[in-house]
């Protein structure tokens, strides 16, 4: 039992523990820095938001917590993602064979992902009862009826109107909320311990998009199963996550609690970031907007990777920033808040 | 309950066959001649009394007549009896050439297309190395070096034309394997056989099933060709290809015409059918056509 020497440090509540995860993408002969080593937790029955401007990695980090990443031409640099699995094991998922018999078991059973486009997600060529069903036929063995049964169950579960008859439909009858609900079925068909979902709701209109938030509250409770939930839109992941994650660039900027980022966020892009909501009663002619642009990912950044577009930026910026525990785990990566500079940098 | 799941999803499929070739005249031409060419071919043999390999050296060279519709040949066989019969072999040859080929070129191209890499590269070299050697060519070497019957036949007619399945195969799988159902087939668990015959295959299946088609006709000539060679199937068993080549006298031609017409007309008559009925096909599976 060579996993057993990660048992000794782990805590009961988690599920998942990313360590120090690297992620490189090769193009036209530039190595393109997507993650840039970050590391995290996710808890049995919480769930975690990872929000981020478009190209921040969110997706890429999701990707290689399934081990998904080797046929879109990215790499894991280095790094690990411990998973425990139900019977008590705790894997490193990248280390398995991204083929293997192993991670098939992992993925759909113990993880499970929801898509942005539920539209192109589902096979057009299949009914949509048909593609739940394969979830069970991966996972279980269970018969052919009790199948039946209880794909209808899920699909009802899920709220999709008249489930007895949707079964037989195929993706291209279906309405966009509607797949989502379909797709979500699918995702919790083994019951998963987490659900990753990839900006499920980006695709939807705002009212689906209200309705597919309750559900997934309502699956979190009722399954006892963590949520990663990825966005780029702040407003939607304060209603759902209880902590949260804000990435930039590929690093983690700061980390907490829902309550304590929104009430007190402590780096300046954060800050920045909750400035430009727009707030309903609050007049306002501009919306506030963060200055300068994304650098691009080939670029070598030695320090802080927010430094070009900051308005806090300082000398000692250009240099790694350091990662700083404020109470209650709350953790920001910005140089504001060391000791050194704290004492004479203002 | 399971099979009336079944039924139904059968039914959508045969109706919206049916109603692209109903709005189709071309394909609806080629296929009312191609199942009359079937019918005729299965039940034509019992309709005369006679064989295909009963010789009459009394009634050597008859015109059509009442006994012999197609007349008789120098040995006193029956056209009819014969040419019919022969549809059967031809088509035989033409539809199992053509499923042998295709299955070799959608399992390879389907490796070479989901796995990419230096299979793929190893594939596409052994279709470039392929494509140097025309297919005709090769079965021509190779039957006259085994001197076989039917059944080598179509394993060579078979082997030798997978190119182009593989090249359409190979293309359909490098673009549907970066689809998000693909993806979302991985995420719940589904192993790398399971998504390639059974997620990609049938979303690839279309442009194949329209050059499936048309590689019967390809087949079909190719057989009348050989024959026609000496090179296919063997007298005494008919085929329109070795037909043709027994009329091939001139003054058979000139005089007997009963001999060459029946099978060149079925020969030509076939393709064009399959041809007219694989273009209907294609603008069934291609959404842009207008039809």
């Amino acid at each position: 039992m060579p996993q057993n020497d990660y048992n000794s440090s782990w805590p009961d509540n988690l599920i998942m523990k990313v360590n120090d995860l690297e992620v490189n993408f090769r193009q036209a002969g530039k190595i393109i820095k997507a993650v840039r080593g970050i590391s995290f937790r996710v808890k049995k029955n919480l769930s975690l938001g990872i929000v981020g401007e478009s190209g921040s990695g969110k997706t890429v980090t999701v990707r290689s917590l399934m081990n998904l990443l080797p046929g879109r031409g990215g790499k894991v640099e280095k790094g690990e993602v411990l998973f425990k699995l139900s019977d008590g094991e705790i894997v490193d998922i990248l280390k398995l064979d991204p083929k293997g018999k192993k991670i098939q078991n992992i993925r759909g059973n113990e993880i499970s992902m929801v898509f942005q486009q539920p539209m192109s997600s589902l096979n057009p060529v299949y009914d949509i009862g048909m593609q739940i069903g394969e979830v069970f036929k991966f996972h279980s063995k269970k018969k052919k009826a009790e199948i039946n049964r209880e794909i209808i169950e899920l699909l009802n579960s899920v709220n999709l109107p008249k489930p007895e008859e949707r079964v037989h439909d195929y993706p291209f009858q279906l309405s966009g909320g509607m797949n989502q609900r379909a797709m979500i079925a699918m995702a919790l068909g083994a019951n998963p311990q987490l659900l990753i979902c990839d900006e499920p709701t980006t695709a939807l209109d705002v009212t689906v998009q209200d309705k597919i938030l309750f559900l997934l509250e309502r699956i979190k409770e009722k399954h006892e199963s963590s949520i990663l939930y990825i966005s780029h839109d702040l407003a939607v992941v304060s209603e759902l996550v209880d902590e949260i994650i804000v990435m930039y660039l590929g690093e983690i900027m700061e980390y907490g609690n829902v309550e304590v980022i929104f009430d007190n966020p402590l780096h300046p892009y954060t800050e920045l970031l909750l400035k430009s909501i727009p707030e309903l009663g609050r007049k306002q002619d501009k919306l506030e907007i963060i200055e300068g642009e994304i650098p691009s990912e080939d670029e070598v950044i030695p320090g802080c990777v927010f430094e070009s577009r900051c308005p806090k930026a300082m000398q000692i910026c250009k240099q790694p920033p350091p990662s700083i525990e404020k109470e209650n785990g709350h953790k920001v990566t910005c140089w504001l808040y060391s000791q050194e500079v704290g004492n004479n940098g203002k | 309950m399971e099979s009336s799941q079944k039924e139904k999803s059968q039914k959508k499929f045969v109706s919206r066959f049916w109603q692209t070739i109903e709005k189709h005249t071309l394909a609806k031409i080629g296929l009312l001649i191609l199942v009359l060419i079937l019918f005729i071919s299965l039940i034509g043999p019992n309709l005369t009394p006679y064989t295909i390999d009963e010789i009459n050296l009394r009634a050597s060279y008859q015109s059509p007549s009442q006994e012999h519709w197609l007349g008789t040949d120098r040995l006193g066989r029956d056209v009819f009896t014969r040419v019919s019969y022969a549809g059967r072999i031809s088509l035989l040859v033409g539809v199992s050439g053509t499923f042998l080929s295709i299955f070799v070129g959608v399992f390879f191209g389907a490796i070479a297309g989901f796995f990419g890499g230096k299979i793929d590269s190893v594939l596409l070299k052994m279709q470039e190395i392929q494509m140097c050697f025309p297919p005709i060519i090769l079965v021509i070497a190779l039957m006259s070096f085994v001197r076989g019957g039917i059944f080598e036949l179509i394993i060579f007619l078979g082997l030798f034309n997978w190119v182009g399945a593989f090249r359409l195969a190979r293309g359909e799988f490098v673009s549907i394997r970066e689809e998000e159902y693909v993806e979302s087939a991985r995420i719940i668990g589904a192993s790398n056989l399971s998504i390639m015959f059974k997620h990609i295959l049938p979303n690839a299946l279309p442009p194949l099933v329209v050059s499936a088609t048309l590689q019967v006709a390809l087949l079909i000539l190719a057989e009348a060709g050989l024959s026609f060679l000496g090179l296919g199937v063997r007298p005494p068993i008919p085929s329109w290809g070795n037909m043709l080549s027994s009329a091939r006298q001139l003054e058979v031609l000139r005089t007997r015409y009963w001999l060459w017409i029946p099978p060149g007309a079925l020969i030509s008559l076939t393709v064009i059918a399959i041809n007219f009925l694989g273009d209907g096909l294609r603008d069934a599976v291609d959404p842009y056509s207008g039809i």
